[in-house]
């Protein structure tokens, strides 16, 4: 990483623009040698709008790849593309290619059940089964068909999304009588106990308070030693502080009006809040914009 | 931009003067609260009429068999006196028509508007979904005795005789599926009971299935689930008090069904465990002999009537048991 600073982790955003004590961790970013996604020429319909166009990017292992954008600039669509969710929504369909490994996501003989199960997603608000916290955790090993101590899973699961410690005492109880902020941490719990190896997250803090959000990006920080992690955000710092990569996306109108969603650059998170190649990133990180 | 106060229109200016005292809403207010507890109490007082009218007029009934002996009795022998008890009332047969049908046609229907709310819902193209969803609730208002008539005219000589006669070929030997096979009996009577209830339990929990919260449902897709997983494991159980709901309500009608019944049971006033055999539930019993009945054997008929009400209310305690104990696990807010 080209920014030496040396900011506590506890530091938190100043204020907004693009200065780089607004990065919370300080790590080397790990290269793109073999990327875990390879996004190229990605377009997404709906219907016949093309909502998305022409995305290129790569999403590195074990590292936090962010994505950041006005409303309505697809980011989300994107992000969707990379568990297939968007094959839930009717009429929604992909140009392209989207890499897994070198493999295609898209191929017609890969199975969107076992792509999910290898990449798992935390939504925008937490959305826990209205079950026991135990059941939460033990939903997806046991439709995975998992064998052996669901006790002890249930434990390291919680443990490692930092939430153990609030909830050992009350595993039976309804997953709805926590906080929002836990309920967010469950979520993340629920995802990490079929050990997938990349979470996508779609703006998980933007249902909870700063407090709550700070455990979060502490657990994702955690996490990413661990897991990869794809983070769309709405909050530029909070991409400043978590992400090793940022991909900025835009909205626009093309010459028949139709709005459509595009990536305007893709590199470190420094960079892109330091010295971003593109003017309107520029003015989308120091706030002329958006 | 001026800086002129902007000007109010006339009306909206006289509705800040006048005075602040007015009667209109000190009189509106009790007057419409009272009429809507009048309404409410009515619903109280005609239950209350009707219970104690029954009661009064089964009473000698029960002062002669008793009343445990009148419902467990199954001699049925309506003496024909004008102001004593001359015969012999046990109701068991009835009682257990009403419970056999009532049986039959859940165990088909249920499991049927399950999979049809969950076909409606979650697997049929949006095209078709609607239209459909239409029809089953238009079957819902389709008159009991034309399923009856459809029922004894066609489905039971077409339909269900050849499969009732294969059923005593293969599983004769079982007690529920011993000859001979007459035709009309509990079994056809509780098939097309399944059908007249399937429509409106098929419509409520359409309903209640659609209105799950999709978030959840999403959250399961991304685990890796299968739609079977989400459906059985996420929609169905959180749709839980819905299901017993629609449920209640379907035995509820095949309870007290009385046209289609009567018209498919077979009319006898005996009781066998062999589903072909033919008796008659309590509502279809009242209705086939009330006409001729004379004043002792009405009263019988009256006692009958409690009965059937008392299972009813029997019936439905249990479904509030049910939702209330197994609710608490199934994690469904609404209970």
């Amino acid at each position: 990483m080209s920014v030496s600073n040396t900011a506590s982790p506890r530091d938190t955003a100043s204020g907004r623009g693009p200065a780089p004590d607004t990065i919370r961790y300080n790590r080397e970013v790990p290269g793109l040698d073999n990327p875990v996604f390879d996004i190229s020429d990605l377009s997404i319909y709906y219907g016949d709008n093309k909502a998305v166009r022409d995305v290129e990017m790569k999403v590195g292992p074990r590292q936090i790849t962010a994505m950041i954008g006005p409303s309505g600039c697809g980011k989300s669509t994107v992000l969707r593309t990379l568990n297939r969710m968007n094959d839930l929504i009717p009429g929604a369909r992909v140009e392209g290619k989207v890499q897994y490994h070198g493999e295609d996501l898209y191929a017609p003989e890969v199975d969107p059940i076992e792509v999910r199960r290898r990449i798992g997603m935390v939504f925008q608000k937490p959305n826990p089964f209205p079950k026991s916290i135990y059941d939460n955790i033990a939903y997806g090993p046991r439709i995975n068909g998992m064998r052996g101590n669901m006790d002890d899973l249930v434990e390291e699961t919680l443990t490692k999304a930092a939430l153990w410690d609030e909830v050992k005492d009350k595993l039976k109880d309804s997953a709805f009588a926590l906080s929002g902020g836990q309920q967010q941490r469950l979520c993340i719990a629920r995802t990490i106990a079929v050990n997938p190896e990349v979470i996508l997250m779609d703006e998980p803090c933007s249902a909870l308070d700063p407090i709550a959000t700070l455990k979060i990006e502490d657990l994702m920080y955690e996490l990413a030693s661990d897991f990869t992690i794809v983070i769309v955000t709405h909050n530029m710092q909070q991409a400043a502080r978590v992400s090793d990569r940022t991909a900025f996306f835009t909205a626009g109108v093309d010459d028949s009006g139709d709005r459509y969603g595009s990536l305007v650059e893709f590199d470190e998170t420094a960079t892109i809040f330091s010295k971003p190649a593109d003017q309107r990133t520029e003015d989308y990180i120091s706030g002329r914009f958006g | 931009m001026s800086t002129e106060a902007p000007e109010t229109p006339p009306a909206r200016e006289d509705a800040r003067r006048g005075t602040l005292t007015s009667s209109r809403g000190r009189l509106a207010d009790p007057i419409f609260k009272w009429v809507v507890t009048a309404c409410g109490a009515l619903v109280l007082v005609i239950l209350a009429l009707m219970v104690l009218r029954t009661v009064s007029e089964a009473w000698p009934v029960f002062v002669k068999e008793g009343f445990f002996g009148f419902l467990v009795g199954d001699t049925w022998d309506a003496g024909g006196s004008r102001d004593e008890i001359t015969g012999t009332y046990g109701a068991w047969p009835f009682i257990y028509g009403t419970l056999v049908t009532a049986v039959i046609a859940l165990a088909i229907a249920l499991p049927l508007a399950i999979m049809v709310a969950v076909y409606l819902t979650h697997m049929a193209p949006r095209r078709l979904a609607k239209p459909l969803s239409y029809t089953v609730e238009l079957l819902a208002a389709v008159p009991s005795v034309i399923f009856g008539l459809w029922g004894l005219h066609w489905f039971l000589p077409n339909v269900l005789r050849p499969f009732f006669e294969f059923l005593e070929a293969t599983l004769g030997w079982f007690f529920l599926f011993e000859g001979p096979v007459r035709g009309v009996g509990y079994l056809p009577a509780g098939i097309v009971l399944a059908i007249m209830i399937l429509p409106i339990m098929t419509a409520i929990i359409r309903e209640v299935v659609a209105v799950q919260p999709l978030e959840q449902q999403m959250a399961a897709y991304a685990l890796g689930s299968t739609r079977w997983e989400v459906v059985s494991k996420v929609v169905l159980p959180s749709s839980f008090s819905g299901i017993v709901a629609a449920t209640m309500l379907g035995l509820g009608r095949a309870l007290g069904e009385t046209i289609a019944v009567l018209m498919l049971i077979g009319g006898s006033q005996s009781w066998g465990a062999s589903l072909f055999g033919t008796g008659s539930s309590m509502a279809s019993h009242i209705a086939a002999t009330f006409g001729e009945a004379s004043p002792e054997g009405r009263t019988g008929l009256m006692a009958i009537g409690v009965a059937l009400f008392l299972v009813t209310m029997i019936v439905n305690i249990l479904a509030r048991v049910i939702v209330w104990r197994l609710g608490q696990h199934t994690g469904d807010a609404a209970v």
